[in-house]
């Protein structure tokens, strides 16, 4: 049996995909880091290896030095952009918060890390994202949780974890709950943004300010609106992450404990920096939190291949592979709480899919609509935390064809009946009117 | 003007900053933790971690472990090549095994020597054979050195070499040697004029700083690495304290150890050991003067030349530090009389007896904070009708009590809080950095802060506008809880204090509900409703109409039967069997399109059963017509 030309396109198009994935396997974990001064390597040498423990090649540069580019002749350097060097007033080469944007854009994801010492540049990056970060100088000060090691103006803050790290695995992790120790500036978001997402929020007594000054004059952020970790997770799925804390990341933090100065003082073993900052790493550059959705099938009940229409009241079936992208590696989605819409401009149908023998095939069953028209399956999941997972596939629905209607109805006898009592009775009476013979006694009269 | 103005100041700024390079301590966990990872070592497998932790913990002060017999260990693993020989005469000698070398050590050990290949291997031998006290030849070895050095002029090859010719008996001959120190260290990196450091990280580092060192003090030089930087490779040294293996942490001990006992520059520094916290009780404030194992140092003069205000008011200057214990010295800041607020307070620290080794120890400054206990006093919440402002209302409480009762409030009134703060020891009137009123309504998801302003003196108040909130609340009328936060960094006490609660009515009803993200979760199930069938009459009307329907055929018969309908007339002729066959077929062709068949085969059939039928029906009827003619003719 010689291959057919469907067949062909299809190996071509496997293959196809194959060498794709390889470049960009290939190409997929070049990182920039921009850094102040290269003693960031030396104070923040564990995040650094965080990151490289989840796959990332790190190519490290100075934030102004003259030979930095994103992209050269129309590609990208980089598929992820670490910027740890808050103070930058100016990006060297051809880095610019215009080009960072576009960085963006393409898809890729970035992590921004400031400080109380901030520059134009990452405080317009941070508005281009939805966020806004406070004033140069200032800081998040916290006078009721602090850490004992504080510079005495109540800097160095401890976040709660549990009070105020948002509520989405995928993002922070289940193990952090031990507090988090941050120094750096406050940023605040538009509550109304829906990419924009508060990972980690101040205490009700917190505020940003200038740490030295008096509160004259109305904080940009006071408590819980006073945002210390953000993301941005663009419509295309690329992923921005900014802590207003570099020191956050610093080894310092990581590897330190926590005292907890007021109103007790307590002492915390570890600091819940290492972990989150190991769940942010995977979320951040997409090793963690991201769906990939494939084989897409549907038949009617009973058959196996794929119906290149339905007909109204036709019972179908839906299956599709999905697959979850946990610490870099693919597996059967954690949760199962994916829909599918059967839409015509309406959704007409929404189920729940169930997860079939193989973990990761899900499978919708249902009724076509006694509706025609052109119809879509549409798979439209958006988690906190997770990728955007869209998916739209054609297929109409038509009505009964004539001789698909119900045939035998029991109201319908009499008609039935009288029709083919009918038929019968010209049948007989043309019989006997032909070759009626009368009464010779009637041929008399 | 102006500008040379400027650059001055830069320029003195400039000298500030490198005149007080500060030296970095390891702290006692850190230290600790090195220590514990060169001992966790043991039980020694190979000679290799053997002399990592042997050297290491004996460059620390620290015995090894007895819980090995190491020297049995190293015996028992001696073989006459030179790894082995070296590993094992080092680590013999640390541990006073009293080891015999092999017969062939001095020829193996010679044989290396004149090869010649690497200055690693060079200071290996010579090293080897130190130890052993077997014969060296200097002049072989110098010779040996200069043509390795030729081959392979990196950092660790002239760190070899000055360890190797540390090793030489004084009065040798070991030429340029030595020249190279200040050319080597002209190739180190300086990070963040904090540090210094080689391209080969830490263990090319702490090479050149003990080889260095070792050759200088075996020959009576003077090393040429200058304070700074011999303080910047220090700081280097110290900031790699976390290690993650044996052999760094090797490294590292070998390291700190070069910057402790040595008879150049041992940097060390000054550091505050109490806290930066002046309470009314507790004013102490203890330094320690100690080198970068965080060790005492010898006898020192501790001087707080000045205690300056964040104002730039200097409330002290020369102050005496008392000794407190070893190396740590002390002196009570509340004599000072000092007000809330932070002062840096610059000491200056010089040895008793001089000793030019110590480093980076003239300046140091550190910032303390005087700290006072607050409460709130005079609190006051008054009710007002915006209409009839002289009549007021008013709630106290005492802090910290919250108010005996509810505030109740609408859109027509006037609500005003007002206190003020006292510092409980002097009783003054403070004005804290933070004074906010958080009103918070968890039913109603709304949470938002309100600044006190201090209008007259030290009186904070705030006075709410019932209507404005209304936008700031989306008209959630409810009971609010009120939480005053009092907050500043001369505090002792931080007040976050639960007053009591605001019942706030508004007009309009909570029409726009607060905007809250709301996690995208799933959304609701749909079904499709299908359109319902037309009711059906029952089926005992169909089938009884289904009889009725059928009686006609019936009574057919039955009158047929009653009038003597017969088919007398019919003839067995081909035409009249066909043409009633023909009839017949088409009924049952019918019957065959409404059960299976389409339009189309029913008309093909028809056309083929029809056609017969219609011959055969014309010829039928004409025999007919034909034999009733000829009745009627008769």
């Amino acid at each position: 049996m010689g291959l057919r030309l469907t067949d062909i396109i299809i190996i071509f198009s496997v293959l196809g995909s194959l060498v794709v994935c390889d470049t960009q396997s290939n190409n997929q974990d070049r990182t920039l880091v921009l850094l102040d001064n290269f003693n960031t390597k030396e104070t923040h040498s564990s995040f650094l290896k965080i990151l490289q423990g989840i796959g990332l090649s790190l190519d490290f540069k100075t934030a102004d030095d003259p030979s930095l580019a994103l992209s050269k002749y129309g590609e990208f350097l980089y598929e992820h952009l670490v910027i740890l060097s808050p103070s930058v007033e100016e990006f060297g080469g051809n880095i610019n918060v215009a080009a960072i944007t576009e960085f963006i854009d393409s898809g890729r994801n970035v992590l921004v890390a400031g400080s109380s010492d901030i520059g134009e540049p990452i405080r317009d990056l941070a508005a281009e994202c939805g966020l806004e970060m406070d004033e140069e100088k200032t800081a998040v000060i916290d006078h009721i949780n602090y850490d004992k090691r504080d510079e005495g103006y109540h800097t160095m803050v401890v976040a709660k974890s549990k009070a105020s790290l948002i509520d989405a695995p995928v993002v922070v992790g289940v193990g952090v709950n031990d507090p988090l120790l941050y120094r750096g500036i406050g940023l605040t978001v538009d509550a109304d943004n829906p990419l924009v997402m508060e990972i980690l929020t101040g205490s009700p007594s917190s505020f940003s300010y200038f740490p030295d000054e008096r509160v004259k004059n109305a904080p940009q952020a006071i408590g819980k609106n006073t945002v210390l970790i953000a993301s941005m997770q663009a419509r295309n799925n690329a992923r921005v992450v900014f802590c207003g804390s570099l020191d956050f990341f610093s080894d310092e933090f990581l590897h330190s404990n926590v005292q907890v100065a007021y109103p007790k003082e307590r002492t915390y073993e570890n600091s819940g920096n290492e972990r989150l900052a190991i769940s942010l790493a995977g979320w951040t550059f997409k090793k963690n939190g991201v769906l990939r959705y494939g084989n897409i099938r549907h038949h009617k009940v009973g058959e196996t291949k794929e119906a290149q229409f339905y007909t109204v009241g036709d019972e179908l079936e839906f299956t599709v592979d999905i697959e979850e992208l946990v610490n870099g590696k693919w597996v059967p989605p954690i949760r199962s709480d994916i829909q599918l819409e059967f839409v015509r401009i309406d959704p007409f149908v929404r189920v729940t899919m169930n997860r079939s023998s193989n973990p990761i095939t899900f499978k919708a069953h249902f009724k076509v609509p006694d509706v025609y028209g052109v119809y879509q399956f549409k798979i439209d999941y958006l988690r906190l935390g997770y990728t955007h997972m869209f998916s739209a596939t054609q297929v109409s629905v038509r009505p009964l064809e004539h001789t698909q209607y119900e045939r035998f109805i029991l109201s319908a006898y009499p008609y039935y009946a009288s029709a083919f009592s009918m038929m019968f009775g010209v049948f007989i009476f043309s019989f006997v009117f032909l070759h009626y013979r009368p009464n010779d006694k009637d041929k008399r009269d | 003007m102006a500008a040379t103005r400027g650059i001055c100041l830069a320029l003195s700024l400039f000298v500030i900053c490198c005149s007080a390079l500060q030296v970095d301590v390891v702290p006692e966990n850190d230290l600790l933790q090195l220590i514990q990872k060169l001992k966790a070592a043991q039980p020694y497998k190979d000679l290799v971690t053997a002399y990592y932790s042997v050297v290491g913990l004996e460059a620390l002060n620290e015995k090894v472990p007895e819980n090995q017999d190491v020297c049995a260990f190293i015996k028992k693993s001696m073989t006459s090549n030179l790894v082995n020989l070296y590993f094992g005469a080092f680590i013999g000698d640390s541990l006073k095994c009293n080891l015999t070398p092999p017969k062939d050590a001095q020829k193996v050990l010679n044989d290396v020597i004149l090869d010649g290949r690497t200055t690693f291997l060079i200071y290996q031998a010579v090293g080897a054979l130190t130890k052993f006290n077997l014969k060296v030849d200097a002049s072989m070895v110098v010779k040996s050195l200069k043509s390795a050095l030729e081959k392979d002029d990196s950092t660790a090859s002239h760190s070899f070499a000055f360890h190797a010719a540390a090793f030489l008996p004084k009065d040798a001959d070991i030429g340029t040697i030595p020249n190279a120190i200040g050319e080597v260290l002209n190739q180190a990196d300086e990070i963040g004029d904090k540090y210094l450091q080689f391209d080969g990280g830490i263990r090319d580092t702490i090479l050149f700083v003990t080889g260095v060192y070792r050759l200088c003090y075996a020959r009576g030089l003077t090393p040429a690495i200058d304070n700074d930087q011999a303080i910047k490779l220090a700081n280097y040294i110290v900031s790699k304290r976390h290690v993650g293996s044996v052999r760094n942490a090797y490294y590292v001990a070998l390291g700190l150890q070069a910057f402790t006992e040595n008879k150049f520059q041992i940097p060390g520094s000054v550091v505050l050991t109490s806290q930066a916290l002046i309470r009314k009780n507790d004013g102490n404030i203890v330094v320690k003067a100690c080198n970068i194992l965080g060790k005492p140092l010898p006898k020192m003069d501790v001087k707080a030349t000045s205690i300056v205000s964040t104002e730039g008011n200097t409330i002290a200057s020369d102050v005496d530090l008392v000794e407190k214990s070893a190396g740590e010295y002390q002196f009570d800041f509340n004599k000072m009389k000092p007000e809330r607020g932070f002062y840096t307070v610059h000491f200056n620290v010089a040895p008793v007896v001089e000793d030019k080794r110590l480093i980076g120890l003239q300046d140091s400054s550190f910032k303390v904070k005087k700290v006072v206990n607050v409460a709130v006093e005079s609190f006051k919440v008054k009710t007002s009708d915006i209409d009839q402002a002289s009549v007021q209302k008013e709630a106290r409480a005492t802090f910290p009590k919250g108010l005996a009762s509810n505030i109740q409030a609408d859109e027509h009134s006037n609500v005003a809080i007002e206190f003020i703060v006292k510092d409980v020891e002097k009783n003054v009137e403070i004005v804290p950095q933070q004074a906010f009123l958080r009103l918070a309504c968890d039913k109603c998801n709304v949470d938002r802060s309100f600044l006190f302003t201090n209008r007259n003196e030290q009186l904070l108040s705030l006075e709410l506008d019932i209507t404005e909130l209304r936008k700031t609340f989306y008209s959630q009328s409810g009971n609010y809880s009120m939480d005053v936060i009092i907050g500043d960094p001369t505090f002792s006490n931080q007040i976050y204090w639960k007053v009591g609660s605001l019942s706030l009515k508004f007009t309009t009803t909570g029409a726009a509900a607060p905007s809250t993200k709301i996690p995208p979760s799933s959304k609701p199930e749909i079904q499709h409703v299908f359109r319902v069938p037309e009711k059906r009459p029952p089926e005992l009307v169909s089938k009884a109409f289904t009889l009725l329907v059928l009686s006609p055929l019936v009574i057919m018969f039955v009158m047929w039967n009653l009038f003597g309908a017969n088919v007398s007339n019919f003839s067995f002729t081909l035409p009249n069997i066909v043409f009633h066959l023909g009839v017949g077929a088409i009924f049952l062709l019918y019957y065959c399109y409404w059960t299976n068949l389409n339009m189309f085969t029913t008309l093909k059939y028809l056309a083929v059963i029809g056609g017969i039928t219609f011959v055969s029906g014309t010829s039928v009827l004409r025999s007919i017509a034909n034999d009733r003619m000829k009745k009627e003719l008769r």
